[in-house]
């Protein structure tokens, strides 16, 4: 269970207003989050620390409007958030790549579900391949590669979405300490950015 | 023993006009395009409907039960039924076999279709959420790709079962008449009736090598290619 405060603002990217999270299993009620207020500006890093089940995955799949909450507002730049959240997206733990796709294409999707020409898709891909450091392993399938090159590839996919709002997941969890903290620069400074961390 | 099995087959076999084994090589290709239509429609009811139930778990625990229900009806039993219906139409039992070898094995499908729906792990789910891919683009990047190794294994199983169905489906004894169609299935029901051994060791030997076949240079190559690039990790 999270809770958390901060001052209310009109030019906040998000608002979270005593929002709960209620899973019913069989008869019984689990409260996985209870009444969390938070706020986030756009250029803000924003860092959710807790132990494991502690509601944190439950917090970013709510503010990317995955699930609804039980009770309590989600809004996005003052609006309530209904059904996904077009300008967020989640690395999530398990990376969630396509076993069938190549980290290249891995990355083309998200650019061509964002409406990205065929012609510059490859280019930008390419780059941001690039950036992440997996430079050589385009043509590569996630499974021949290790946790931390696929975290990779997740970070390089979610930046082709540039999202306004970036959720990461456990991020870092599979890289080594030198790429986490390359990784980190690399997040764009002028967006948002949410990371569930839980304290190991 | 076995060369002298070898050799009363072959003596067996050579008794055989040519134009019995035109007939034959007839027969396997009706009896091919039957499988082969059965097996499309089966896909194209299957998948669609196996994904909705899969991905909707609500919905599984209603009609999952149901569906096991219907499925349990045994093909046979519906099949006098519909050749009453069927039999005055043209090309009636041709229609009829296709039915019951589509009665016989849609079930495969549809059940490897819902636990190979219901298997997408949740994240790969959210994560085509948040992409927004067209319809279209999320059956080509997650759906199809996810179900293959599914669809490849029912099938296998479904099309097993369509050709050994032929034999009951293209020959039928209705009403005190014989109803026959252009097929191998026939053909052995036909040898069977009449106590052509000939015709039914060839017949028989015709569909196994067809079957085996069709599993080595179509099936095989389809399955590997789906433990190679289409498992879910």
């Amino acid at each position: 269970m999270i809770t958390a405060t901060a001052i209310s603002d009109t030019d906040n990217l998000l608002d979270l207003q005593s929002v709960t999270k209620a899973y019913r299993l069989e008869t019984k009620e689990f409260l996985a989050v209870k009444d969390i207020n938070l706020h986030i500006k756009p250029g803000e890093f924003v860092c959710l620390l807790g132990p494991s089940g502690c509601g944190k995955s439950t917090l970013l799949r709510m503010i990317a409007g995955l699930n609804a909450a039980t009770s309590g507002v989600v809004s996005y730049h003052g609006q309530p958030l209904r059904g996904v959240n077009p300008h967020t997206t989640i690395v999530f733990q398990t990376f969630a790549l396509y076993p069938w796709l190549t980290v290249q294409q891995n990355v083309e999707i998200a650019l061509k579900a964002r409406g990205v020409p065929a012609e510059s898709r490859t280019e930008r891909a390419l780059k941001l391949i690039d950036i992440v450091g997996l430079d050589g392993f385009e043509s590569a399938y996630p499974r021949e590669l290790s946790g931390g090159m696929r975290q990779k590839v997740g970070f390089a996919r979610a930046m082709a979405v540039e999202p306004e709002l970036l959720c990461l997941d456990e991020p870092f969890s599979a890289l080594d300490v030198l790429s986490a903290g390359t990784m980190a620069e690399e997040e764009n400074p002028h967006k948002g950015h949410l990371d569930g961390h839980s304290q190991h | 023993m076995a060369l002298y099995g070898g050799y009363r087959a072959a003596t067996l076999l050579a008794k055989l006009s040519g134009s019995a084994w035109a007939d034959l090589g007839k027969g396997i290709v009706a009896t091919f395009l039957r499988v082969s239509v059965a097996l499309a429609i089966t896909l194209i009811w299957t998948i669609p409907v196996g994904v909705f139930i899969g991905t909707n778990r609500r919905l599984a625990a209603i009609l999952q039960p149901i569906v096991q229900v219907v499925a349990s009806i045994p093909a046979t039993a519906l099949f006098p039924v519909m050749l009453l219906a069927l039999l005055q139409a043209p090309g009636g039992l041709n229609i009829a076999a296709v039915l019951l070898m589509l009665m016989g094995t849609q079930w495969y499908l549809l059940f490897n279709v819902i636990a190979g729906a219901s298997a997408i792990p949740q994240d790969l789910l959210y994560t085509t959420d948040l992409l927004r891919l067209s319809s279209l683009d999320r059956w080509r990047t997650l759906t199809l790709p996810a179900l293959f190794p599914y669809i490849i294994t029912g099938a296998i199983t479904a099309s097993g079962g369509a050709w050994n169905a032929s034999i009951v489906a293209e020959h039928v004894e209705f009403g005190g008449k014989t109803h026959a169609t252009t097929g191998v299935g026939a053909l052995i029901a036909q040898a069977t009736a009449m106590g052509d051994y000939a015709l039914l060791l060839a017949a028989t030997l015709a569909l196994v090598i067809t079957v085996v076949l069709v599993n080595r240079f179509f099936w095989r190559r389809l399955y590997r290619l789906a433990e190679e690039r289409y498992r879910m990790e």
